[in-house]
């Protein structure tokens, strides 16, 4: 039965090599740059106006000078470990609860119908609106903080790990069984990578969460932390030092994210369409 | 449906009487020496959601024999239950009735003697070209990598995909996919090769090409083939027998013993005798209704 045909192979296409993007700034950066510059300036210019006191809008000098004053000293970094441990225990037992329990929820569907409707309850409170209970169960210390936290970056990982299991492809899994895998091969080799564009999309979601949580965590009794700085910076009309702390959020947000974004996007390398 | 319209036409293709009784001159008690052997097959079928009365009998009475090397292809209209044979074979569903032996034993289950081509390439879209291929035999266990790794890589070549090892799904055309496809359910050795519509969703001089190549790597590995399509000219074009299935509740009302000899070119496609051979086809599986073959080959 040896076969050839007269029909030519496919002449295989030529790999495309897309242009290396020159070494000039993409559009976005400079666009966004000028934003910023922009906003910058005219707050300056705002501020230096002096249509309201300084103590109650300062610019952006002086909040920087906050941030020289607030880190010639030693308090800040407890502050900063205070604040940095609650965000990361908080995001570390959020991923080490939600993770699993999210792939078990997509991948057995009693288990589903079992827990769903304690989740659709919790996602839908305003978590937030626990700090009292937690508070009252977990005393003012680290444990009803960190809490607090988990549970407000518990559920985007929860909920994405549980769409990422339910979203497979079926005909993906189809192949699988078709080679006679087992069903921990199948989670191992195609629900657990399957579903981890959206498992990275949780945390990166987790992330803004969280940090909303620290906050909040600091304003009702904390020794150190930067939420407990700025809130107390604001009983002092310290306005400076509460955008200072303001920033710190914000930048930590933005890192974090940042991070996880570009594990999302290496991820999306292979999404048919990202 | 069942009407035989054109008797006598070409009578030394029939294999089979054209009333749907089993090809097995021996009858249904014979122990069977065939490699696939599917005797009054019959297979019901039940949506998930519906209730148990509401069965679908999607397969009855259905027989087929295939021998080692053997490429035969089940045509038939569209939902006569020739993908659900072709699952039952798979291990996917189970019979309701009848035999359905590989090698004189039942088909518990999916395994790895058995290799689908599936419609849709499928291919896991965060392993690369070459772990698609190799993933077949991952779940098995029985090879080192590296020395899977070395299989693939002929495979490969032998598709026609040298040099694309390292590339992700999502970077080759529909007709590549298709190849990696080809090559990953090759890459276990299967004793037998389902395919089921592998071509259809390619556009349709790929799918010529592909056709032909099919037929050099089926060739190549000395494969025993069972295929799905609805596709006449594809059927003939591939097949040593061609399988006509009768709408729902499918069985084979027909079996076209195809002719012509191998290595078969593109340019059978436009012989005289080929096309009396689709025409043939066509009409036992239109029972004459529409002759026009223009339109019944999509």
């Amino acid at each position: 039965m040896a076969t050839t045909t007269q029909t030519r192979p496919p002449a295989a296409p030529v790999p495309s090599t897309r242009p290396r993007p020159r070494r000039r700034l993409h559009p976005k950066y400079v666009y966004g740059t000028v934003a910023v510059v922009v906003v910058l300036v005219v707050w300056q210019v705002v501020a230096a106006l002096r249509i309201k006191p300084a103590i109650v809008l300062p610019g952006p000098f002086d909040v920087a000078k906050a941030f020289g004053q607030l880190f010639s000293t030693d308090a800040i970094w407890a502050d900063l470990a205070t604040s940095g441990k609650e965000l990361m225990y908080g995001l570390i037992l959020a991923t080490v609860i939600g993770l699993p329990l999210g792939l078990l929820i997509g991948w057995y569907r009693r288990l589903s119908y079992l827990l769903s409707p304690l989740i659709t309850f919790l996602y839908a409170t305003p978590r937030i609106a626990l700090t009292p209970l937690l508070i009252i169960w977990l005393g003012i210390g680290d444990s009803s903080k960190i809490a607090i936290v988990f549970l407000m970056a518990v559920f985007p990982i929860l909920i994405n790990s549980v769409s990422g299991v339910q979203n497979l492809d079926p005909a993906v899994l189809r192949v699988a069984s078709c080679f006679g895998a087992g069903h921990l091969q199948i989670f191992r080799t195609i629900a657990l990578p399957g579903s981890v564009p959206f498992i990275v999309s949780g945390l990166r979601l987790a992330v803004g969460q969280a940090l909303i949580g620290v906050f909040v965590a600091e304003l009702s009794g904390a020794t150190h932390g930067v939420g407990m700085l700025m809130n107390t910076a604001g009983q002092q009309f310290q306005t400076s030092v509460v955008f200072a702390g303001l920033f710190i959020f914000a930048i930590t947000g933005v890192v974090l994210t940042g991070l996880l974004r570009r594990v999302e996007q290496h991820y999306a390398a292979w999404r048919p369409q990202n | 449906m069942r009407k035989q319209t054109l008797e006598g036409a070409q009578p030394a293709r029939r294999s089979s009487d054209p009333t749907g009784s089993p090809p097995v001159a021996d009858g249904p008690a014979a122990a069977s020496t065939a490699h696939l052997s599917a005797r009054n097959v019959r297979i019901e079928y039940r949506a998930p959601s519906e209730s148990a009365s509401d069965v679908t009998l999607a397969v009855d009475n259905a027989n087929l024999e295939l021998q080692r090397s053997d490429f035969v292809c089940i045509v038939g209209p569209s939902g006569c239950g020739k993908t659900t044979f072709l699952n039952a074979v798979a291990g996917f569903l189970p019979i309701q009735g009848g035999n359905l032996e590989l090698d004189g034993r039942d088909i518990p289950g999916p395994g790895p003697d058995r290799a689908m081509v599936f419609q849709q390439a499928s291919l896991l879209p965060w392993r690369k070209v070459i772990d698609n291929v190799t993933y077949g035999l991952e779940l098995g266990r029985t090879m080192k990598k590296a020395q899977a790794r070395e299989r693939a890589r002929e495979l490969l070549d032998l598709v026609g995909l040298s040099g694309f090892g390292d590339r992700y799904p999502a970077q080759l055309s529909g007709g590549m996919q298709q190849r990696v496809n080809l090559a990953r359910a090759l890459a276990v050795e299967p004793e037998l090769l389902l395919l089921d519509e592998p071509f259809a969703s390619i556009d349709a001089q790929t799918r010529e090409t592909m056709q032909a190549e099919l037929l050099r790597v089926c060739a190549a590995r000395d494969v025993t083939a069972l295929f799905v399509t609805h596709d006449i000219t594809e059927a003939a074009f591939l097949a040593d027998r061609v399988c006509v299935f009768s709408p729902r509740p499918g069985h084979i009302v027909r079996e076209v013993v195809v002719p012509f000899d191998r290595p078969r070119d593109q340019r059978l496609r436009r012989s005289p005798e080929f096309l009396a051979l689709v025409d043939e086809i066509a009409e036992t599986l239109y029972g004459g209704t529409d002759p026009t073959a223009g339109e019944v080959i999509h």
